[in-house]
Parts: C-alpha cells; structure tokens; sequence
C-alpha cells in the first residue's frame, strides 16, 4: 500500500484527539504536560508531510518551521515543569482537582 | 469653521452649549468654593442666555428659513462623518426657552442649595446638564444629537442621584439611567438606518440632508419595510422608542417619578425644561419623517393618549406633593405626543407647533409649580406629604399666589397659557380622531380635578405638620414670580400678538372649532369645580380617609398603588422566572434575560386589567425586580468559572467543535 | 543575507535586549546587596532608557519609511515587514509598555526585581514582533515569545498560592490553544504551500487553495487566537489571571497582548474574509464567539466585587465587541478593530494602573467599597479613573463612545443590498447594544462607590509618584483626544491599510 498524505493527515488527526482527550481527562498535571507535548508533535507531524508532499519540498519550509516549534515546544516544557513545582510547594499535590481554589 | 464670526454664520451657535461647557470644567477641576461656583455657572449660562435670544430674534421673522453650519468631524472608508449647527425657528424658541428656564433655576439653586456643603460639584452638575441639552437643540446631525443626549442622559443620573445617602436616590438615579438606555438603543439603531439609508447624519444640508424634500421621497419610496411602514415611518418609530424613554411615554414612564428623589431644582430641570422635553423635542425635530407615513403619526397620537389618560389617573391617588407633579408631568409629555401626532394627521407641517406650542408653554408653569413645591416643601420643614400640611396659603403669600398661577396654568383655566396650548391640541385630536379627542378630554379634565384636590390639601384648612411655616428668601421667589407671569401671560401674548403657531412649524396653523372650546371651557371649570365640591370642605389630614376612597374605595386603592404597573410586571416576570429557573442551564440563563428585558418594554400595556395580586409582590418595584433577576443569572458564571481546570478546557473544547459543526454546516 | 539592513530592521529590538541584559547584569553584581526597592528604581529607569532608545529607533524607522528614503518592506522573506502602520502600531506598544514600567517600579512583587522587568520588556519585544510578522514562523514565534513571558509573569508571586494556581491556569489553557493554533498553522501551511502571509493571501483568493484544508485552518485559528484575545468560550484564564497576577501585568496582557492579537487578527482574516468563497461560513464562526463573549463577559461582570475581576470579564465583552468589526469584513471593519483595540487599550491600561495604584496603598485587593469616598480624597485620581470607566461604558465624548458607534456602524454598512432590518447583522449591532445596556449595571456600580462619601473613607490620601501620574494624565488626555477628534487616528489607519 502506498502511503499518501492523507494517511499522515489522519494520523497526525488521531494524535492530535489523543493529546486532546489526555488534557481533558487525566489530572496529574506532568501527564497533562506530556498530552500538550503530543499535540503540539501532531501539528509537527503535519507540517512534515504537507512539506513532503507539496509542491517544492527543495524550500525547506516544513523542517525549517518544525524545528522552531519544536525548540518553543521544550521551552513551554520547562516552564510548565517550573509551575508544577510552584504548585506542588502550595498544594503538596499535583493533582489537579486539588488545585481549584481560584473560582467565582 | 470660523466660531468667532457671530454674523453671518450660524457657527457661533456652538457656543450656546460651550459656555456652561466651560464653567463646568472650571468647576471640576478647581473646585472653588460653593458662591464662587454658584456665580460662574449663572455667569455661564447667562452668556448663553444672551446668545440664545439673539438667535431666537434671527429666527424671529423668518419662520421658513433654515441656516446651517456644518463641517466634516471626520473620514472613515469613504464617508464624512458631518456635524453642523442648525437654526431655525424650532431651534430658536427652544433655546430661548431652556435657557430662561435654566437660568432661574439656576438663580433659585444659589439659595436652595447654600447650606449643602457640595454646593460647588452641584452647580457642576447642572452645568453639564444644561451643556447636554443646549447642544442637543442646536445639532444638525443626528449622531451629534444622540451624543448630547447620552450626555443628558448621564448628567441627570448624577443629579437625581445627587443625594446618594438616600438609598432610595441612587437606586432611583439608576433606574432613570438605564430605563432611558433601553429606550436609546431604539434611538442609535434608528440613527443607524436613517445613515446607511441616506448616507448622511446632516439634518438639513442644502437640501441632501434626512429631513429635506429629496431624501424623505425617497425613503417614503420604499413600501412595507416593516410593520407595513416605509423607511422614513420605521425610522422614526425607532427614534420614537428614544423619545419614550426620555420622555417618560407608558412603557418606559417608570423612572420619571422616582426621579423626584434628586434636590427640587433638578426636578424642575429634568420635569421641566430639560430632559423630558427632549424626547418631545426629537419628535418634533425629526417631524419630516414622521409625516412621511402617516401609521406613524397614529401611533405617537396613541401612544402619547394612552400614557396622558394613565398618569392623570394616577396622580388622583398620589399624596406626595413632588409624586403628583411628576405624574401630572408623564401626563402633560402624553398630551404634547397626541398634540405630534394627531397634529400631524389634521395639519402636516403644522403638527410640528401644536406638540412645541404645548412643550413651550408647559415647560414654564411646571417649572413654576416644581419651584413652588420646592419652596413649600422648604417652609414647611422638608415635608413632602400632602397630609401633613395645609393652612399653608395664609404664611407663605407669595410662594402660594406664584403656585396657583401655575395650577390653573395646568388646569387650562380660561385665558391662561395652558389653556390656549391644551385647546389646540384638543382641536387637532377633534379633526384627527373621536376616541383620542375624548381620552384626552378625559385626562385633562382629570387634571384639572387632582390639582384642585392638591390645592385644597395644601392651602386650605389647618397646618398639620411638624414646627412652624415660613416664607422662603427673596432668591427662591423672585424666580417664582418671574415665572408666574409668564406662565398666565405667555399663552395669550404669544398667540394672539405674535402668532407663535405660525412661527414654530412656519406654515400658516389656523383651526377653529366652537364645540371643542366649549368642552375646554367645560373640563377646565368642571374639573375645578369637582375638585373643590369633594375636597374644600371635606376633612383632610393624614388619619383621614380621603372623600374620594370612601365613595370608591377599591379603584382608589388601585390608584394609590399606581395601578399595579410595577407589580403586574413583577408577578408575571416573577412566576416566568420560577418556572424557568428550575431549569437552569446556560442557554436558559441566556434566555431569561432577554425575556425580561421585552417584559419591561410591554409590561405596562395590560396592567389596567389587573386587580387582584398577591401582597408580597405589592412591595416590590418591578425595575429593581428585574436588575435583581439580571443580576442572579450571573450564577451561571458560577457554574462555568468553577475552578476546574479541565472543566475550563472541556469548554474550551466544546467551543472548536461548535465552530467545527457550525463550519460543516454553513458550506455548502 | 544582508547583515546591515538586517541590524537596521531590527534595531529597536537589539536595543531593547541589549538593555534587558545590561539591566539583568548590574542587578545580580551591582545592586546586589540593595533592598528591592531602590533596586527597582534602578532596574526600571534602565528598562525606561532601553524601552526610550528603542522607541527612537521605531520612530527613526517610521520617518524613514513614510518619506520613502528607505524600504526595509517585505525584508527577510516577510519575517519583519515594516510599513508605517506596523510600525506605528509598533510605537504604541513601545510606548504602553513605557507606561506599564513606570506602574510596575513602586510595587515590586518580590526580590527577582530585574527578571520582572525582563520578562516585561521580553513580551513588549514578542508584540512587536507579532505586528511586524507576515510569516507564520516568526508569527508562532512571536505569539509564543509573548505567552510564555506572560505566563510567567503572572506566577511571578511564587509565595502566593493564588498566583501560582492563576499561572498554571493560564499556561495549560495557553498551551492547549497553541497546540489548536499550530495545527491550523500547518493546515493553513498546507493549503497554500507558503508560509508569508502574501502569498498565503494569493493562493487562498485565487482559489488554488483546496477550501476544506483552508476551513480547518480557520477553526482551529479561530480557537488559538480567540485564547490570545479572551474571546468566550476561550476566556477562562482571564479574570483568574487578571485577578491574581501582579497588576502591572494584568494591565499588560489587557492591552499590549490585546492590540498585537487584533492586529495579527486583522492581518490574518481581513483578507481572507473579504474575498474568501467561504466567508459566510467564517462569519458564522466569529459571530457566535462574539456573542458568546458579549453575554458572558457582562453577564459575568454583574456580581463581581473585586475591581480587577470585574475588568476581566468586561475585557471579555469587549473582546466581543470589537469582533462585531471584524464579522463586517471589509475595510471600514478592519479599521474600525484597530482603532478600538487602540482606545480600549488605553482606558483599559488607565484604569488597571488606577486599580494598582490602590491597591498597593491599601497593602491587597481593591473591592469596590474601598472606593468609597475617593473623591473627597483624591480628586485628582478620581477624575482620571472616571474618564477610563466612562470610556470603557461608551458615554460620549470620550472615544469608547465613538469606537463602538464605529465598529457598529461598520457592521450594519457591510451589507448595503439588504432593504430591510430583519436582514443583515441589525440583530447582531441590538444584542451588543442590549449587552452594552448591561453592561452599565456594573460600571454605574464602580462609578456610584467613587461619588458616594463615606464618613470614614477606607483610602488615605494618596501620593503617587511623577512619572504614575505623568502617566495617567497622558492616558487620559489620549482618551479624550481620540473621542473629540478620531479622525486623524482613523484616516492613517484607513490610509495604511488601503
């Protein structure tokens, strides 16, 4: 079977839902992290093909913008690993049912 | 734009309302102390007294003529934005008008208000007040008039709420604030279509602007754009909505007597010269429009009928002194819109001085009347009930003849002013239609009937109040007597001398009926002389029945209750609300509000058949009802903002998929 | 390359870092051993030198480019594109954040003072970049620059348990919506094959680009920057975040982050709306997240007690109703966005700074009962305060009056075929104008508190520094500028934009 773009599309879809539903649901907040980061790669991924699979993948495009988010990517991990020590020194939990004090 | 030439160009204008602009930023911003501020606000406004008349005697003479100044504010896409300055005869006689007014009572706060220690930010106040009104007069752009009149409609919240330790002022500020908001929003999307229909705000621009011949064609061009009215009819029914709320018409008439919780002076402002006459005063501004479908006029004349008939039967049941006046006020407003609006259907053009000639003339004896309350309220130790005075004639001369001269003023007693400006529009509702004639013979016969009842309360028999009587200063009844005489006088004067009729709408006004001045003759000395065979020698004070109640004891109730137009509102919203409430959901949340926000609009229409209610609602004010249930359904925020954070992401998420589904179902 | 244009294009910003790292240098060596205090005064007059320097370099770059002796346009692949209105945007932001450093000195929130101020200028420099973006890379990057220093910002109080929970609050909304904007970058990338915002504007009006990937993008685009805008149902984090972060930083994200996301907004679908074969069905989108945001936002300001908190959710409402702009989708809308994201911007700051004022005197947060009184006490202040709440409520003159009539009357002028007012967005302009009735339940609250005079006023006489008051007074005199005379404003705007 040849693999054709919309392969990679769906496949990038189906993480992109995965990272979603993870965010909704788990409340460990490094899990939570970790979702986001799946997200973030899903949108990668289709930056990836639709560069492999355009018209003038000799433009760079694609990687070029990849690597960019993927750096950005690492800074948005530590600073939400900053937080999560922020929160676990207040709450003494990560969990993040616990951290709802903030409501009207 | 050259605002120093004051010959030729009618630019100066802009200085009617600039000069109490001034004074008022003079005043907020080095806070002087009160005589000083006293002094350059009356300063102020007598400059632009000044400026007033001149341009009342340009216009003199030259009823036809129309000058304007306008200029570019400026571009956007590929429109001008214009504002301009207009005068005219209806310009003219406003001004002058207001401005009188305004400075006497001016005069009549320096000595009302010496012993308020915020005397200064007071005398601010009304000058914003009086620069909102003045500019409103002399805009020739409808987006300049609205501008002016949200700043009327701000400066009168901050006066009626003046005594904010009162509870019961600021709550009252707050209602006349936004009530009347409700009724601009009919107001700026009526500005709204008349520019995207005529591509101009000009009023008069050589003969481009809405309301010239070519444009006004066009606009009645246009058949059954809504409601079976044309462009011009449903534009002007959406300014009519801001005239209801400013003018204090059925449905939005609710605020104006709260608004008696502000200093006596502001009432007379706002009652008055002022703020009411400003809804009147778009309608007789826009006029053009109106004519131009004539179901429009039918329904101003109803409107204003309906509201005139409701307030004077109110006022019967009333026992504060400032509450009748007020519902005396909403009442006179109703019969300046059926003078509009059945004017219109019997003369065209001349509707336009049968509503103004009314505006004029009432704005001085309700002034009067106002001051005279005030300055009765003051002899008598601050005592507002009518009960509890009495006897009052024989200690406080002047201020009870300047007084009478008003009430029989408003009773359109023969040969005073309200009697020429009442006949009038009783002739042209004769012509126009029988049933709003007759609802309006009946009103006015009411009134004249619950001023004599007042009269007799306040002047006759014994004082039964607290301490002693006393006449006012020199200050407070100079304007009292100034006041008086025009009130007697300006009616014969000005119409048989002058011709006022001819000069306001500047076509030829001439209607004559033998049989409706004799019914005139019979409301004004009927209604006087009922008054005076139930009330002058009945005993009235506070433990008393009043002679009305013991012969119609549950109508009276009714009346004294206002006719449960609060309350009717109030029950039906309430139990709407209770059913609703059980399911409580956002999207019901959502919903509540704007169903509320209609009941308010309609909820007086059908309050005359209502009698039985239940006592906990009674007690209720239906507005404060409604700000309360507006106000609870920010609990839905509650369920929304709950401090989960992944309930705020579930929402999120809800959202991209709404715009998803929304997305898949609008392509096509 | 050319490295010299490249230095020249970019010269405000490497001034501003350079003076970020001169400012973060003498703070860890040199003032050390100072209480945070003064230490602040030092680090702010430097970041105010460094913001000034750089402000000169935007100007110097703006007469260069309006009298034509110099083009740095379309440079580096649209990466930085600098045209007179980016760069006067540019200029603003510049200038906000001058305002925003003069508010933040006199209350540091702890002893990191010059990572404060860092983060500060970090995210004045990412709004300057977001303007100056026409390439999704550098507008990723730029938008991405801004969130994280602002998240960061709004946990600075790591002591405060409420401003660590607003934080990860904000960051893990932030971050799933820039996970929704990054797969709608890379749809939009792969529609069209190109990454400049010209040729993605090309490729989507000529109709090479297939409609489904161009949809999708616009969804997913449609969340990312409605997160950056508080637009509901995206707007969670703000009235948490505005509440508990530093004020000076509430005020930011209130306006320097707001203009630079309608800017890029404007940038972004003003084209594609104009022409677009799908435009009806983007406007569907925007109208109901518009309505969504007037509703919620008001509704949800009636019961606040805590002023700040009530500023979020009327910033949500605003948010909605500058979007009624942007459902116009033609010039006079887009015009109108800016300029009302431009004025709303200016009170919104004005009165943030107020609020901070306050409540670094009173020692916590300002509820609207401390206001009490304020009049009596502090005139001067109050005047000011009024002017921006006034504004905000839309009572003319002051040019919140005029920038709602604008983005109205833009809404109602975009369909001149329709013939009657059950057709066209008349219904939208009624429910904004019902939600803007509402909306002075709780303005005429916070205004009553100022007038009412308590006999025991809970505020003090206050005393506010030169440069806080020079600030407001400025803020202020622009408010009532921009609403007597709009029209030099809006006709440079209009000017640029054509």
């Amino acid at each position: 079977m040849e693999i054709t773009l919309n392969h990679y599309l769906i496949l990038s879809a189906v993480l992109f839902t995965i990272g979603l539903i993870g965010a909704l649901t788990r409340r460990h907040i490094i899990i939570m992290l970790v979702c986001l980061e799946i997200m973030l790669n899903a949108a990668n991924l289709n930056l990836i093909a639709f560069w492999h699979f355009g018209p003038n993948p000799i433009l760079l495009h694609g990687p070029l913008f990849t690597l960019f988010t993927i750096a950005i990517a690492a800074t948005e991990a530590a600073l939400g690993l900053a937080l999560v020590l922020a929160i676990y020194r207040h709450f003494k939990t990560v969990d993040l049912e616990q951290v709802q004090d903030l409501k009207e | 734009m050259n605002l120093f030439n004051f010959t030729d160009s009618v630019g100066w204008l802009m200085w009617v309302p600039i000069c109490p602009l001034i004074a008022g930023v003079f005043l907020a911003l080095l806070k002087p102390s009160g005589r000083v501020s006293a002094f350059v606000a009356i300063a102020a406004l007598a400059v632009s007294l000044i400026l007033s008349l001149k341009a009342f005697a340009m216009t003199w003479g030259h009823e036809a003529q129309i000058e304007t100044h306008n200029f570019t504010w400026m571009h956007i896409g590929g429109v001008d934005l214009e504002f301009g300055m207009v005068l005219n005869a209806l310009t003219g006689s406003m001004l002058a008008m207001v401005s009188l007014i305004g400075l006497l009572i001016f005069i009549y706060s320096w000595s009302y208000m010496s012993h308020d220690d915020r005397m200064g930010r007071f005398f601010c106040y009304l000058s914003i007040f009086m620069v909102g009104m003045l500019g409103l007069v002399v805009a020739n752009s409808l987006l300049l008039f609205f501008m002016f009149w949200e700043i009327v409609g701000l400066a009168s919240y901050l006066l009626i709420g003046f005594w904010f330790q009162k509870p019961s002022a600021a709550a009252a500020a707050k209602k006349a604030f936004i009530t009347t908001r409700i009724g601009d929003l009919g107001f700026l999307i009526g500005l709204l279509w008349a520019f995207k229909a005529t591509g101009t705000f000009l009023l008069f621009d050589n003969g481009s602007g809405i309301l010239e011949t070519t444009q006004i064609a066009a606009l009645a061009a246009s058949e059954n754009v809504m409601f079976g009215m044309n462009t011009a009819g449903a534009i002007a029914l959406f300014l009519f909505i801001g005239a209801i709320g400013k003018s204090g018409q059925l449905p939005l008439h609710v605020w104006l007597p709260d608004a008696m919780e502000g200093p006596t002076p502001v009432s007379a402002l706002i009652h008055a010269a002022t703020m009411v006459a400003a809804g009147v005063f778009l309608v007789a501004r826009a006029f053009p429009l109106f004519i131009a479908d004539l179901a429009m006029l039918e329904v101003v004349a109803w409107f204003g009928a309906f509201t005139t008939l409701f307030a004077a039967l109110v006022a019967v049941g009333q026992y504060d002194i400032k509450r009748i006046l007020a519902y005396s006020t909403v009442s006179q407003l109703g019969l300046m819109m059926v003078g509009l609006g059945a004017g219109g259907l019997a003369l065209k053009e001349g509707g336009i001085s049968i509503g103004m000639f009314h505006l004029l003339t009432h704005a001085f004896f309700k002034a009067l009347l106002f001051l005279g309350a005030g300055s009765i309220i003051h002899g008598c130790n601050d005592e507002q009930d009518v009960r509890l005075m009495g006897g009052v004639f024989s200690k406080m001369k002047i201020s009870s003849i300047a007084y009478l001269a008003g009430t029989i003023a408003l009773c359109a007693f023969p040969f005073t002013s309200g009697y020429f400006s009442k006949d009038q529009i009783l002739l042209s509702a004769w012509t126009a239609s029988g049933p709003i004639f007759w609802i309006s013979a009946i009103a006015s016969l009411l009134t004249a009937f619950y001023m004599t009842r007042q009269c007799c309360y306040v002047f006759l028999g014994k004082y039964r109040g607290k301490g002693h009587v006393h006449e006012s200063s020199p200050i407070m009844t100079v304007p009292l007597v100034i006041l008086a005489v025009f009130a007697v006088a300006l009616g014969y004067v000005s119409e048989h001398f002058y011709h006022i009729l001819d000069y306001l709408s500047g076509v030829h006004v001439h209607q004559h009926e033998s049989i409706v001045v004799i019914i005139s003759w019979i409301i004004a000395l009927g209604g006087i002389g009922l008054g005076l065979l139930v009330y002058a020698r009945a005993k009235l004070g506070i433990d008393e029945t009043d002679p009305v109640k013991k012969v119609f004891p549950v109508p009276y109730r009714w009346l004294e209750n206002r006719l449960y137009a609060d309350e009717f509102y109030e029950a039906t919203a309430f139990k709407l609300w209770d059913v609703l409430a059980i399911l409580i959901t956002v999207l019901e949340a959502i919903m509540n509000q704007l169903v509320d926000f209609v009941t308010v609009v309609v909820r007086n229409i059908g309050s005359f058949f209502l009698n039985t209610i239940d006592k906990r609602v009674i007690d209720e004010v239906s507005f404060d009802g409604t700000c309360s249930r507006i106000y609870n359904s920010s609990q839905i925020n509650k369920l929304i903002q709950n401090g989960f954070l992944q309930g705020y992401l579930r929402l999120l998420t809800g959202g991209a998929v709404l715009i998803g589904i929304l997305l898949i179902v609008f392509t096509r | 390359m050319n490295y010299p244009q490249l230095f020249l294009t970019t010269l405000p910003e490497l001034i501003v870092v350079l003076g970020m790292f001169v400012a973060l240098g003498f703070d860890y060596t040199k003032y050390k051993e100072l209480d945070p205090q003064t230490r602040s005064n030092k680090v702010a007059a430097l970041s105010t030198i460094a913001l000034m320097l750089g402000l000169a370099g935007v100007v110097w770059q703006f007469l260069q480019v309006t009298d034509g002796s110099k083009t740095f346009s379309n440079s580096f692949n649209g990466q930085v594109v600098l045209t007179p209105l980016t760069l006067w945007f540019k200029g603003l932001i510049f200038v906000l954040a001058l305002f925003v450093v003069q508010f933040a000195k006199t209350d540091v929130p702890n002893k990191h003072v010059s990572e404060y101020f860092g983060l500060i200028l970090l995210s004045t420099l990412g709004m300057g970049f977001l303007i100056t973006a026409q390439n999704l890379i550098m507008l990723f990057v730029s938008i991405e620059l801004i969130s994280l220093s602002l998240y960061g910002l709004t946990a600075f109080q790591t002591d405060k348990k409420f401003s660590v929970e607003a934080g990860i609050k904000y960051f893990t909304i932030g971050g799933v919506s820039s996970a929704f904007l990054l797969f709608g970058l890379s749809y939009l990338f792969g529609a069209t094959n190109e990454l400049s915002f010209e040729g993605i504007t090309a490729a989507i009006t000529s109709g090479a680009a297939p409609q489904n990937y161009v949809l999708i993008a616009s969804a997913f685009l449609v969340v990312g920057l409605g997160f950056k805008i508080a637009a509901a149902p995206f707007h969670l984090w703000a009235p948490d975040t505005y509440q508990c972060g530093p004020v000076p930083v509430a005020a930011w994200v209130a306006s320097g982050s707001k203009i630079a996301s309608f800017f890029l907004l404007v940038q972004l679908f003003g084209p594609v709306l104009e022409t677009s074969e799908q435009k009806e069905t983007l406007i569907a989108g925007i109208v109901l997240v518009s309505v969504l945001s007037m509703v919620l936002g008001n509704i949800g300001a009636l019961r606040q007690s805590c002023v700040k908190r009530l500023l979020a959710y009327s910033s949500i409402a605003h948010a909605g109703y500058i979007l009624i702009g942007l459902v116009a989708a033609n010039e006079d809308g887009s015009i109108s966005v800016l300029f009302y994201a431009v004025i709303y911007s200016l009170a919104t700051l004005g009165a943030f700074a107020t609020i901070g004022i306050i409540d670094s005197r009173l020692g916590r947060e300002a509820q609207i009962d401390d206001f009490n009184g304020t009049w009596k006490q502090n005139p001067g202040l109050s005047i000011l305060f009024m002017i921006f709440i006034l504004s905000l409520a839309g009572i003319p003159p002051l040019s919140g009056f005029f920038g709602k009539f604008y983005l109205f009357m833009a809404a109602i002028g975009s369909q001149p075929e329709i013939a009657s007012w059950s057709e066209g967005f008349y219904w939208l302009v009624a429910v904004a104008l019902l939600m803007s009735a509402v909306s002075l339940f709780y303005y005429v609250k916070v205004l009553k508190a100022f007038l009412v005079s308590a006999d025991t006023p809970k505020l003090p006489s206050i005393q506010i520094t030169k440069a806080e008051g020079a600030g407001l007074l400025l803020l202020a005199v622009l408010v009532v500028y921009l609403g007597i005379y709009p029209t030099g404003l809006v006709e440079f705007i209009a000017a640029s934009l054509g």
